[in-house]
């Protein structure tokens, strides 16, 4: 188990990245470890993107049964929204990725 | 020793003939054959009762009076009776006492109407008592006690004929079929029986004794009735079965070794609150039937399909009566989630995605992809070019102009891509970096300083970046000094040779996965160490025997090779003197600045010093140089070795010039120098994809690429800081690389941010024609024939 202190690191990274709105982590079946966003969002959030992992989880799975989801995007017009999901837990963050690119 | 009853089988059956059997049994009354038609007891050799029991006992004849069960064998007695007349029938079954003795007489008055009535009847009273007679059960052994005390007075000695014989077969439901065969025997009669019958259907419609009427029949009143029942509860349960999780269920044992292995340690995390946990999930569902009262107290046990067993895991907290125990449980939960190695990874994943979203076009130019601008670049001319330039480089003013200039003339172009920066590096200056020979996307930078200063007390660092995450490098190295030479091995591409500013030398193994930061190997106690600033280490290859071995320089003039075969131990290679008049000079020794080896031999190597001078040296003569090189008039920073041309190697200085020189000539073939470059050339480095491309960085954050054979007069591609970035005042460059497989150069700066530049317009190709290049440098160097 590697430390909470390299997990709050790289997580306070991401929150800090430019463009990220917030960063959720839930537990599969929608209550949620911890975020950055409001409450109201964060449950909005959980709820509508566990059952979409799964679903698309459900996809690749029975495409190929030995297969897994590792990683999931859903960009519409405004933000993105990334998700990794695990055995146990989902980890989303939610970025605008046209806010002020880099040179 | 209880009697048995004789209804059941058709075998006549006499017990007393020779066989170790005997058969023991009251004496009948009534009936003149008492020795055939008494039940028998049969006792085996060991005087143990093996008398077979009847399943079912019926006190009633099922047989007419002298006929036969079966055809041949005759009935035991005249009279059809089976039963020995005192005798009771068997108890049959064993909760009840012994049942009211049936009377005798009553078997016999059916029996003797039996005997005249058809078979018909006798298979209806044998109903009645079939009614009136107990269940057929096995009878146990407290019935038979009971029934053998009933004949305790009784003779021992007579025999019994046993008849068995089979009952009749009931036929409950009969339905004969309608057809029969072509042969059968009254086939004939009945064919002429339906032809009679079809003549009179045919006839019936004007048959004159066959007349239609209708009738009409009494309806009665109807009454409805309705009653209502209590619905029963019912709720719906889903689940979904789909191919992997059949999948899971048969190959899930094999394939989740690690969530096997996870699952002791949940439980030794939380067994009991995990127990619980389930518990009151299934509870506070909404599909559970239990009531919760009941539920407390009984045993509960979780019977979910194996689609649904992740929704159980977390119920709501509002539901449930434990909430105490839900919260602490949620919060080891999020503990465990917390501090999961998964969790890093996924967040790792995240923040590379994260980024690629931003950096996206700077990853697909790095990798050299054609994108829909840069197709355009390739071909189009200078106009479009120059609007792409406009587009990506924020700056203005002089650089973009310049730049647009320079394309005009040959199609190339650089421009900023990237920078790796973070907050640790910030302020550090970057003193060293080096690509790594194995993983070509990972670049290693050394943090540190050229002078003593007080970042020196804070350490140095290594950093191991990555294009795919510009904030933050994959691996970090802490030192404890600054460092000032990095070098990657080539055979084994996972050991890095680090020089630093207290001239401490140390190897790390970057492919441990948790120490790599503790050198595997480090000069630090011995004492013919450097002991000042290690300013260059190189890996050299000596051949098979020898291996590879580490050889470095530094400002106490010194070249050292170190040797890893038995730990570390080096030995002096050479050491500098300075050439020339060494009255009033307070060393004799000169100080070392650089060093490479020529291509493909790694017996003589070059060195440059402080004083300008770089002198050419054998490994395995230390007490004179082989050539000395003088044209600097400054200290050589940096001296570097053509990768395709042995002969020629490149210097560069605090004179403001890039030399080049042919080792055979000890004078300089060319001087490269800006016209308006006042600052030192910090570092120079050669193109790996082309023989005659170089690139040299200043110490006013210039970065120039040189390109002998478009002009040695002035840099093909160069680099300004904007006026905007200089106002705060200039950043010097400190260190430059080509990368090997991407077309990009990254440099490093006095501040800690390394930059990659974009190279358009110079690539080569796929592979690189060595001996092409090779020629074509040795060509451009021989100025004569041009002239």
């Amino acid at each position: 188990m590697s430390s909470i202190a390299e997990v709050e690191e790289t997580l306070a990274r991401i929150q800090s990245h430019k463009g990220v709105k917030g960063v959720l982590i839930c537990t599969k079946s929608g209550s949620a470890v911890r975020s950055s966003l409001p409450p109201a969002e964060t449950e909005t959030y959980a709820a509508l993107i566990t059952q979409l992992a799964l679903k698309a989880a459900s996809v690749a799975r029975t495409l190929d049964p030995t297969d897994d989801l590792t990683f999931l995007r859903i960009r519409s017009r405004k933000h993105e929204v990334m998700v990794a999901p695990d055995k146990e837990y989902l980890l989303v963050v939610v970025q605008n990725p046209d806010e002020g690119e880099d040179a | 020793m209880a009697p048995a009853s004789t209804t059941n089988r058709g075998t006549k059956m006499n017990i007393n003939t020779g066989a170790t059997p005997t058969a023991k049994g009251p004496s009948t009354n009534k009936s003149s054959k008492a020795d055939k038609s008494a039940l028998p007891i049969i006792l085996d050799s060991d005087n143990v009762d093996r008398t077979p029991q009847p399943l079912f006992v019926s006190s009633y004849s099922l047989l007419p009076r002298g006929t036969d069960a079966v055809g041949g064998l005759k009935v035991g007695t005249d009279d059809g009776i089976k039963f020995p007349t005192d005798t009771t029938p068997l108890p049959l079954c064993s909760t009840s006492p012994a049942p009211p003795p049936v009377p005798l007489e009553l078997p016999k008055a059916p029996v003797a109407t039996a005997t005249e009535s058809s078979e018909a009847d006798d298979e209806e009273d044998k109903h009645k008592h079939k009614h009136r007679s107990h269940p057929s059960h096995i009878s146990s052994k407290a019935a038979k006690e009971a029934a053998v005390s009933e004949f305790s007075g009784k003779s021992e000695d007579e025999e019994y004929v046993i008849t068995l014989t089979e009952s009749v077969t009931e036929f409950l439901v009969s339905i004969p079929g309608t057809q029969m065969s072509n042969d059968a025997p009254n086939y004939n009669a009945i064919k002429m029986r339906n032809q009679a019958y079809q003549k009179v259907l045919d006839g019936r419609d004007h048959a004159d004794n066959l007349q239609e009427r209708h009738s009409q029949t009494v309806n009665y009143a109807q009454k409805t009735k309705s009653v209502q029942a209590v619905p029963c509860t019912t709720s719906s349960v889903g689940c979904q079965s789909t191919d992997w999780d059949i999948h899971d269920a048969y190959i899930g044992g094999e394939g989740d070794e690690e969530e096997l292995g996870k699952k002791p340690k949940e439980l030794e995390v939380g067994g009991v609150e995990k127990l619980v946990r389930t518990f009151t999930s299934a509870l506070a569902a909404k599909d559970c039937l239990l009531d919760i009262k009941e539920a407390s107290s009984a045993t509960f046990s979780k019977s979910v399909g194996t689609g649904t067993d992740e929704f159980d895991d977390e119920p709501k907290a509002k539901e449930t009566e434990e909430t105490n125990s839900e919260m602490i449980i949620n919060k080891k939960k999020n503990l465990s989630i917390m501090s999961s190695t998964e969790l890093l990874k996924s967040l790792n994943l995240m923040e590379r995605a994260v980024q690629q979203n931003l950096y996206h076009d700077s990853h697909l130019r790095y990798r050299n992809y054609p994108s829909g601008e840069e197709a355009l670049i390739v071909t189009a001319d200078s106009k479009t070019s120059e609007e792409e330039v406009a587009m990506e480089d924020d700056e203005e003013g002089v650089s973009e102009e310049l730049a647009a200039a320079s394309k005009k003339n040959h199609g190339a172009s650089m421009s900023k891509l990237f920078t790796f920066e973070c907050e640790l590096s910030k302020g550090r200056a970057a003193t060293t970096m080096s690509w790594n020979r194995g993983n070509k996307d990972i670049l290693a930078v050394g943090y540190g300083s050229f002078h003593l200063s007080d970042m020196e007390k804070d350490g140095g660092l290594v950093m191991f970046w990555s294009i795919r995450n510009l904030a933050h490098p994959e691996k970090i190295i802490r030192t404890v000094s600054g460092v000032t030479a990095i070098d990657f091995s080539t055979a084994h591409p996972n050991m890095l040779a680090v020089g630093m500013y207290n001239g401490t030398v140390a190897i790390f193994d970057m492919r441990k996965e948790k120490d790599f930061n503790v050198p595997v190997l480090e000069s630090g106690a011995m004492s013919s160490k450097h002991m000042e600033p290690v300013w260059e280490v190189k890996w050299v290859d000596k051949g098979v025997e020898r291996g590879e071995s580490l050889v470095t320089i530094a400002t106490d003039g010194r070249v050292l090779e170190w040797n890893m075969k038995k730990g570390l131990s080096l030995t002096e290679l050479m050491v500098l003197k300075r050439i020339g008049n060494s009255d009033g000079v307070i060393s004799r020794q000169a100080s070392g600045l650089c060093l490479d080896f020529p291509l493909n031999d790694s017996s003589v190597y070059f060195a440059g010093t402080e004083d300008g001078h770089i002198h050419r040296c054998s490994c395995s003569y230390n007490e004179q140089y082989l050539d000395t090189f003088s044209g600097h008039s400054g200290p050589v920073y940096k001296l570097r070795c053509s990768p395709f041309l042995p002969e020629a190697f490149l210097s560069c200085s605090a004179d403001w010039t890039v030399k080049l020189w042919n080792c055979e000539d000890t004078e300089y073939i060319y001087d490269f120098h800006s016209t308006d470059l006042n600052e030192v050339v910090n570092d120079i480095v050669w193109s790996p994809t082309s023989g005659s491309v170089f690139a040299s960085v200043t110490g006013d954050g210039r970065v120039e690429v040189w390109d002998l054979e478009y002009s040695v007069i002035d840099p093909k591609l160069f680099y300004r800081p904007t006026k905007a970035e200089s106002v705060l005042g200039v950043t010097p460059l400190t260190t430059a690389r080509f990368s090997d497989n991407a077309p990009v150069l990254a440099t490093g700066d006095a501040k800690g941010k390394v930059v990659v530049f974009r190279l358009e317009g110079m690539e080569v190709g796929e592979s690189v024609d060595v001996a092409e290049q090779r020629k074509k440098l040795l060509d451009l160097m021989q100025p004569d024939e041009q002239v």
